[in-house]
């Protein structure tokens, strides 16, 4: 026993696993060192970031704590409230259709078969190259001749969807290419005869859908789940383009427009308050990612992507 | 007959769509206009509206909200100024990171006198409030952001023709007035402007002898420079260099006494609108410039060349690669953080310098031998009135409003800017108590330009010059030969 456990610490001590280690930790620092960075500058006063030069570890001279005050003060206020209300509802609500429709768009590509799929897939995948960027004008022009009927008043006034709900509720839910992608890699591993059991054994397409395959699909659901919640947390493109009501602001596109309104010629943009209140906005994310990362790896693992 | 199902699903929706197209209005944003009904956005002329005078812009009755976009300079956040106002005031009392803090007593003001300038907002608010709720228009902001998102956003309003009725830019604004998308000022408000205002505040959106824009407190460029970085090197840093060969010498200077830890500084030149509007002012006072009387691009003139040559001679005096970057964030930073001693900039570095507590002179941009005084509007906020807007007439109103006497008496009362308005910039008081804007407000009365928009792929040609200043810049290239690149690739572009 004493000869194994002597044999286990001398290898936990030979040089290549030290060697191993001790470069995760630089890798892991460097990693890290984004949101060390946030946490440092978040004590300095918009006068001394703007003023001095900042070391590689930010620390001030004349310390703060009023932008931890105001991004804690501010959760409380009524503005806030309603971003956050906004990112959370949103969050869940492209969550689900993502959910859904790449689960279901995911078993259409694996299990069924007919005319032109392929080349449907392909186009499917190719619209991935579109950067999103591009995008912005022509779905503005979308949104604003919604429903597309010559401007007419029957919903919201021939104005379209913009600065809207719909804006979130239509523009939002779009096909998730990726976890189509996903799905369908996942699938292709579970044995057709699985179906055809289910099948012989009187089960409608229904309940092999949903009882019989998503249940062996949890883990890419998961993790399509967690990249869905996070990206639609992080958007800020959506609410800062599409709308211009306060009330239908989330997090990330209050803390962007901060920012913009402050980049006019001559303000001294306070830059901590900024940063700081992008790393509050960051927390429920870090939270969702640390609770659920054994899925992101399972759920990748699952689909058979390697590398 | 029996109805055939599919036949039925086929015809009904069909039914559906045309019905209901057939009540639309045309494609136009809603015409909830309480104004009587304005011609198609595309007639270009107001004949059909009410003429401008100062009755209610209205009309005949009923109020009229008009949509305006945000300046950050301005602005005291997003919905109806009334709503807006009480806030504000309550935030601004409340914020400690303030210096100096905003009291009560900030709030009593009397025209003539200094203000806080962190009042300087609401109290611009609150007079063009006060001004148009006289004329029965109510005021709602809408923030759109700034540089390129807002121009993203303006481009998809106009092509959605959903634009609010002011809309506010700097360097995309005479590119939509040339594209006709916005609507010129009416005859007598445009005789006004020209009679009553420098020009630095309305000449970069004249097109074709009509105005389509105004900017309430826009700036020209200056040389600021960090006194104490200045004195370390042995200059007199109360005295301003009277030429490009004193500005360079004294520059150097400061290189040399920085010894890697402060450089002498001098201009940004990144491949930007940024760059261009900062060393713009250079090729103007040496006779240079962007385009010739007729517009077309002249970036190889032999003024020009001289011009880029003093510029690559001022890339020394940076860290490198500094002065080039493609970001200016960078270049102003340095500068913030006493890393470079010289800057030409606009005249907002007066008082950003102060509240960082750099010690700054200020000066007009010296001059090279045989130059003439001219400049470049920087920091020009232009508010104009789309084509599509809703409301026309309120919105001239709102823009009456910014260069009225109280607005400009406020934009001097605060020091941060010049007033546009020559009764205010050219009486005595100001010129007493306001020594650095009054030769501020000279500067904007001169040769003053704006940057130019080419006929077509307007971004690719300054894409060409920029490069060409950048190359001239970092490399030892003969310059002519480097410009004589860029213009005649910025001649294909255009053929």
């Amino acid at each position: 026993m004493s000869a194994n456990a002597t044999t286990r610490a001398k290898s936990m001590f030979k040089p290549s696993r030290l060697l191993a280690h001790a470069t995760l930790l630089v890798f892991g620092l460097v990693l890290l060192y984004p949101l060390i960075f946030m946490v440092l500058a978040g004590f300095f006063t918009k006068q001394e970031f703007t003023s001095t030069v900042i070391s590689l570890i930010p620390i001030p001279k004349q310390p703060t704590l009023e932008n931890f005050r105001a991004l804690i003060v501010g959760t409380t206020d009524a503005a806030v409230t309603t971003y956050f209300r906004n990112s959370v509802l949103r969050t869940v609500y492209n969550t689900f259709w993502a959910l859904l429709t790449s689960f279901l768009g995911g078993y259409v590509f694996a299990r069924l078969r007919f005319k032109g799929r392929d080349a449907l897939f392909l186009l499917m995948l190719a619209t991935q190259m579109i950067p999103t960027t591009l995008a912005i004008i022509p779905t503005y022009l979308e949104f604003a001749r919604f429903p597309f009927l010559g401007g007419n008043h029957v919903f919201t006034g021939g104005k379209g969807i913009l600065d809207t709900w719909w804006v979130y509720l239509i523009g939002g839910p779009a096909i998730n290419i990726m976890g189509t992608f996903l799905v369908k890699q996942s699938l292709e591993k579970v044995p057709i005869e699985l179906d055809e059991a289910a099948k012989m054994d009187g089960a409608g397409s229904f309940r092999i859908i949903f009882q019989i395959l998503f249940p062996l699909q949890l883990p890419v659901m998961a993790y399509i789940a967690i990249t869905t919640a996070l990206g639609a947390w992080n958007d800020f493109i959506t609410p800062f383009f599409y709308t211009n009501s306060d009330k239908l602001q989330t997090l990330p596109a209050a803390i962007t427009r901060l920012s913009s309104v402050a980049a006019s010629p001559g303000a001294v943009i306070n830059y901590p308050l900024i940063i700081t209140l992008s790393l509050g906005i960051t927390i429920p994310a870090l939270i969702i990612f640390f609770l659920f990362q054994k899925y992101i790896v399972q759920g990748l693992a699952n689909t058979g992507i390697k590398g | 007959m029996r109805v055939n199902r599919k036949t039925f699903w086929i015809a009904a929706p069909l039914a559906a769509v045309l019905g209901l197209a057939a009540c639309s209005s045309g494609g136009q944003s809603a015409g909830n206009s309480s104004e009587s009904p304005s011609p198609s956005a595309s007639s270009g002329g107001a004949a059909s509206e009410a003429p401008a005078s100062s009755a209610s812009a209205s009309g005949s009755s009923g109020p009229v909200t008009i949509t305006v976009l945000n300046e950050g300079a301005v602005a005291i956040g997003v919905g109806t100024l009334d709503q807006l106002l009480p806030e504000k005031k309550k935030s601004l009392m409340a914020d400690e990171t303030l210096k100096p803090r905003v009291q009560e007593s900030d709030f009593a003001r009397t025209p003539g006198q200094p203000i806080n300038p962190n009042v300087f907002p609401y109290f611009y608010q609150q007079i063009i409030n006060d001004q148009l709720k006289s004329k029965n228009i109510t005021v709602k902001t809408e923030d759109w952001g700034w540089a390129e998102p807002l121009i993203q956003k303006e481009t998809a309003g106009f092509l959605a023709k959903n634009i609010p009725d002011i809309i506010v830019g700097e360097t995309q604004m005479p590119g939509f007035a040339l594209q006709g998308l916005l609507e010129p000022f009416p005859d007598d408000m445009a005789a006004e402007i020209r009679e009553n205002i420098a020009p630095a505040a309305w000449k970069p959106m004249e097109v074709d002898g009509k105005i389509y824009g105004f900017a309430a407190q826009p700036g020209v460029n200056s040389l600021f420079w960090n006194k104490k970085l200045v004195k370390e090197a042995g200059i007199d840093p109360d005295k301003a260099p009277q030429s490009w060969d004193e500005l360079l010498a004294d520059i150097q200077k400061v290189t040399e006494a920085g010894k890697g830890k402060f450089y002498g500084g001098g201009v940004y030149a990144g491949p930007n609108a940024g760059g261009y509007l900062r060393y713009g002012p250079l090729l103007v006072v040496n006779h240079g410039g962007f385009t010739d009387a007729s517009g077309h691009p002249a970036f190889n003139s032999d003024a020009n060349v001289k011009t880029v040559e003093f510029l690559r001679e001022l890339g020394k005096n940076h860290p490198p690669g500094l002065m080039v970057n493609q970001t200016e964030g960078t270049y102003f930073d340095a500068f913030k953080k006493q890393q470079t001693a010289y800057i030409i900039d606009g005249p907002w570095r007066a008082s950003e310098s102060a509240s960082l507590g750099i010690d700054y002179g200020m000066s007009p941009i010296p001059l090279p031998p045989g130059g003439e005084a001219g400049n470049i509007t920087i920091g020009a906020a232009f508010h104009a009135v789309p084509k599509d807007a809703k409301h026309k007439e309120a919105a001239f109103e709102y823009i009456r409003a910014m260069y009225s006497d109280e607005i400009q008496q406020l934009i001097a009362d605060t020091g941060v800017r010049s007033p546009v308005k020559k009764a205010i910039a050219e009486s005595p008081d100001f010129q007493k108590d306001h020594p650095d804007m009054y030769l501020h407000y000279q500067a904007m009365n001169g040769n003053v330009q704006g940057l130019p928009t080419f006929q077509k792929e307007d971004s690719k040609v300054w894409q060409t010059f920029g490069e060409a200043v950048v190359k001239a810049i970092m490399t030892n290239g003969d310059v002519k030969a480097i410009l004589d690149d860029a213009q005649a690739k910025a001649e294909a572009i255009l053929k």
